[in-house]
């Protein structure tokens, strides 16, 4: 499978904080890939070494299969759409002036579609960008940055500070617009990612605890509540894919990480008895995140 | 270039307030010089304020444009939506020279000839000048300001580095008052200031090129402060010595220099002073030299020398001062003026010492006589441009007030000038005021200076009680810059001692 982005053992350090330690990410083609963390977890830093916008310490990112460092803008530039929640924009450029500015730019700009963003986005074309609104300037950030089809559209943290009709109609304007394309979304809310991101990696402190397609996410994760006939004494030593076990005199409440059906199920027999009650729940996204971020912070 | 046009367009649409001040700011200027020129006609008609504000002004305004249009683009920084776009940095660099070279290079240029005419110089025999004078400010001034805003993000940040350049060069002034950039080297002065300039600009273009190709914004701000020290320490890092074998490689003429000799003025004996100062630690030498053997039709004049004093026991003391400051030259009157150790003189000063030394000379031949009537007729004079001589005044007990005034376009030619204001009519011309006229030269071999002003201006006055009929320019262009070693032997330094 060939990938749109790449990063290997990548590194970035400001100073004596080492920001990132070690990214390993890869992004398929095709791909909507959500790259969630907490605030200061080093997501914009890797956007930002992937747009050759800072360079890392140790390491290497890829970007269409070639070295970050070496993007050109006639050869790349012109195929990658990026926007970010933090950009500075030409405040004083109305927003017919900004598609029209940046159109020479694109050899493949379309005009219709240019078009028919600034209607799906209501944008007042002669409104200056100094003039809009935060969520406004985001769409006008994002028609600007789909109306020349890119194969990859770079959001980083695009939906910050943006109310949830202002998210929804951007989240609806870019999966009409980028048909085909590589998205890769950063963002601090997994809520804000899960109803459309094929893939998903959390990263934290400058570190991916995981990263893969979130069916397979979904589906591997499952809540296990055991329910013993007696009281059992505490045990130790659970298999290492049980995540969060919480236990009480006759109830074992667990994640499994790895469920595996038939597989599974014969491992909790072994362990609590044949005759223990087991409920098995599939789980939202949310709650595998927040297990997950526990396990791994205790891990660390 | 299409994506630079582009680009250039986009500034040109966004700063149209700034250009229409530096437009403004450049008609000033051009208006004011071009009024200026009728000071050649009426010395009344002086516009020095207003002429001094435009040229303070025309500088700010173009810093302001450069400013703003490189800020277009910010640099340092890691938000501006133009580095994710597919900018190419050779495009964007070529639309903000273009932007330059069309908003301020052009109007000024354009300026510079409307002023030209109006002083009656033909500016397409002035192409050389106005072309130079564009290169200099663009190397000296246009392109430095454009690689500080490039590694600057902001007014703040660039006021903050103008601070903190004009806090460093008022302390190295302070602290090293001999070596600031080309102040006390004359006509040489020229090799220490283009030194500095080529310094300025190479670093200028390094900047620029390394920073919009690859945004290394602290890398570059530290080549900004070597090149920022370099000029400073420029004047230092230049022997003069050195100075002059370069402005000598220059020279127009070859002149046969082995009759020229270096002697001790014994006519002029009684100018000679030995100056012990106070302490004893230092005593100051003042010896008169004769220049002899000068060819027919060619002045000397000395320009610098170094020397040594040579004890009878062979021990040897170097002149302690810059060699442009051991001599005195005043025309035909040559005095070394250096200072040797207390100590030294004291064990030399009743015995007969050598003094041992080389003299650097300018020679100037090539003699021309231009005559300029009263009457306020501007006339075209080699070495000066173009001059008028005026006469007011009359009647009264004062008598009369004659002025030479002058215009020289892009520099004033290095000549030696003497000004005769003459009565004719006599068996006798008489010489009213035999003067060179009090102006900056430089040997400089381009053809124009670094000055924002396209035209100098000069003069020179005397008052005579009777009608004099019109103005002598004796002018004597430089010819060749050389070296001559002498001896000064059998001095007793003590004979001349200053008690």
């Amino acid at each position: 499978m060939s990938h749109t982005l790449r990063t290997i053992g990548l590194r970035k350090r400001f100073g004596r904080t080492m920001v990132l330690d070690g990214l390993d990410m890869a992004v398929p083609e095709g791909a909507i890939y959500g790259l969630v963390g907490p605030n200061g977890a080093g997501k914009s830093t890797t956007i930002k070494i992937l747009m050759n916008i800072h360079k890392a310490s140790g390491g290497r990112a890829e970007v269409f299969g070639r070295d970050s460092r070496k993007i050109s803008p006639r050869r790349d530039l012109t195929r990658i759409g990026y926007v970010s929640e933090n950009q500075e924009f030409p405040e004083w450029m109305t927003v017919e002036y900004f598609m029209a500015y940046l159109k020479p730019f694109y050899p493949a700009w379309d005009d219709e579609r240019a078009e028919e963003l600034l209607r799906q986005f209501e944008l007042p074309r002669d409104r200056k960008l100094m003039h809009l609104s935060h969520g406004m300037r985001m769409k006008a950030a994002l028609a600007s940055s789909l109306a020349y089809r890119p194969q990859l559209i770079v959001l980083d943290e695009p939906f910050t500070g943006l109310d949830s009709l202002v998210r929804d109609e951007l989240i609806e304007g870019l999966l009409e617009s980028a048909e085909g394309a590589t998205i890769f979304i950063s963002s601090h809310d997994l809520a804000e990612i899960e109803s459309f991101a094929s893939h998903v990696g959390y990263l934290d402190r400058g570190r991916m605890q995981f990263s893969e397609e979130m069916s397979s996410l979904i589906q591997r994760f499952r809540e296990v509540e055991v329910t013993l006939e007696a009281p059992a004494p505490r045990a130790n030593g659970w298999p290492p894919t049980w995540l969060s076990v919480e236990q009480s005199a006759a109830l074992v409440r667990f994640v499994d990480a790895q469920f595996d059906g038939e597989k599974s199920m014969a491992d909790v027999r072994r362990v609590f008895g044949e005759e223990s009650a087991v409920a098995v729940r599939p789980m939202p996204l949310r709650q595998i995140f927040v297990t997950l971020a526990r396990a791994g912070r205790k891990a660390a | 270039m299409r994506q630079a046009l582009h680009i250039l367009k986009k500034d040109a649409r966004h700063l149209w307030f700034e250009i229409v001040i530096v437009l403004a700011v450049t008609a000033a200027f051009a208006f004011v010089g071009a009024r200026r020129a009728f000071w050649l006609d009426d010395p009344n008609a002086n516009r020095s304020v207003a002429w001094t504000m435009v040229q303070i002004l025309l500088p700010l305004a173009w810093w302001i444009l450069i400013a703003r249009v490189v800020y277009s683009e910010t640099l340092p920084g890691d938000r501006q939506f133009w580095t994710t776009r597919p900018y190419r940095w050779t495009s964007l660099l070529g639309a903000k020279l273009l932007f330059i070279a069309m908003f301020v290079n052009l109007p000024w240029f354009i300026a510079d000839v409307i002023i030209l005419r109006a002083y009656g110089f033909a500016p397409e025999s002035q192409l050389a000048g106005l072309f130079t004078a564009q290169l200099l400010i663009s190397v000296a001034f246009l392109l430095p300001v454009a690689a500080v805003c490039a590694v600057t993000s902001g007014f703040v940040q660039l006021l903050s580095a103008g601070f903190v350049l004009f806090v460093v060069v008022l302390a190295w002034n302070t602290a090293f008052p001999q070596l600031v950039l080309g102040a006390t080297w004359g006509a040489f002065n020229w090799i220490a200031v283009y030194c500095a300039i080529l310094v300025a600009g190479f670093g200028a273009l390094v900047i620029l090129i390394w920073q919009y190709a690859r945004r290394k914004t602290w890398s570059n701000r530290a080549v900004a402060a070597v090149a920022a020290i370099t000029v400073l320490a420029g004047a230092a890092l230049i022997p003069w010595t050195s100075a002059f074998a370069v402005q000598s490689r220059l020279s127009k003429q070859q002149i046969d220099v082995h009759s020229i000799q270096v002697l001790f003025d014994s006519d002029r004996k009684w100018l000679a002073r030995v100056r012990p100062d106070r302490f004893g630690t230092a005593v100051g030498i003042e010896l008169p030299l004769k220049i002899d053997g000068v060819p027919p039709g060619i002045e000397a004049k000395a320009e610098g020398l170094t020397m040594q004093v040579v004890g009878p026991d062979g021990t040897t003391r170097q002149g302690a001062r810059r060699p442009w400051m051991q001599i005195d030259s005043d025309r035909q009157l040559s005095t070394l003026m250096s200072e040797v150790d207390g100590p030294f003189y004291q064990s030399v000063k009743d015995k007969a010492v050598k003094i041992r030394g080389t003299l650097y000379l300018t020679l100037f031949g090539n003699r021309r006589t231009t005559l300029i009537p009263f009457g306020g007729e501007r006339i075209a004079t080699r070495g000066m441009g173009i001059c008028s001589a005026h006469r007011t005044g009359g009647g009264s007990s004062m008598g009369y007030i004659y002025l030479l005034l002058c215009a020289s376009p892009f520099r004033t030619a290095p000549d030696l000038i003497t000004v005769h204001f003459e009565e004719r009519g006599k068996d006798v011309f008489r010489e009213i005021r035999p003067d060179a006229v009090r102006r900056m030269i430089s040997y400089s071999p381009l053809p124009a200076d670094l000055d924002i002003s396209p035209v100098s201006q000069y003069f020179t006055l005397t008052q005579f009680p009777r009608e004099l009929s019109d103005v002598a320019i004796d002018d004597a262009e430089p010819l060749e810059h050389v070296t001559r070693e002498f001896e000064l032997d059998g001095l007793r330094l003590g004979e001349f001692e200053v008690k």
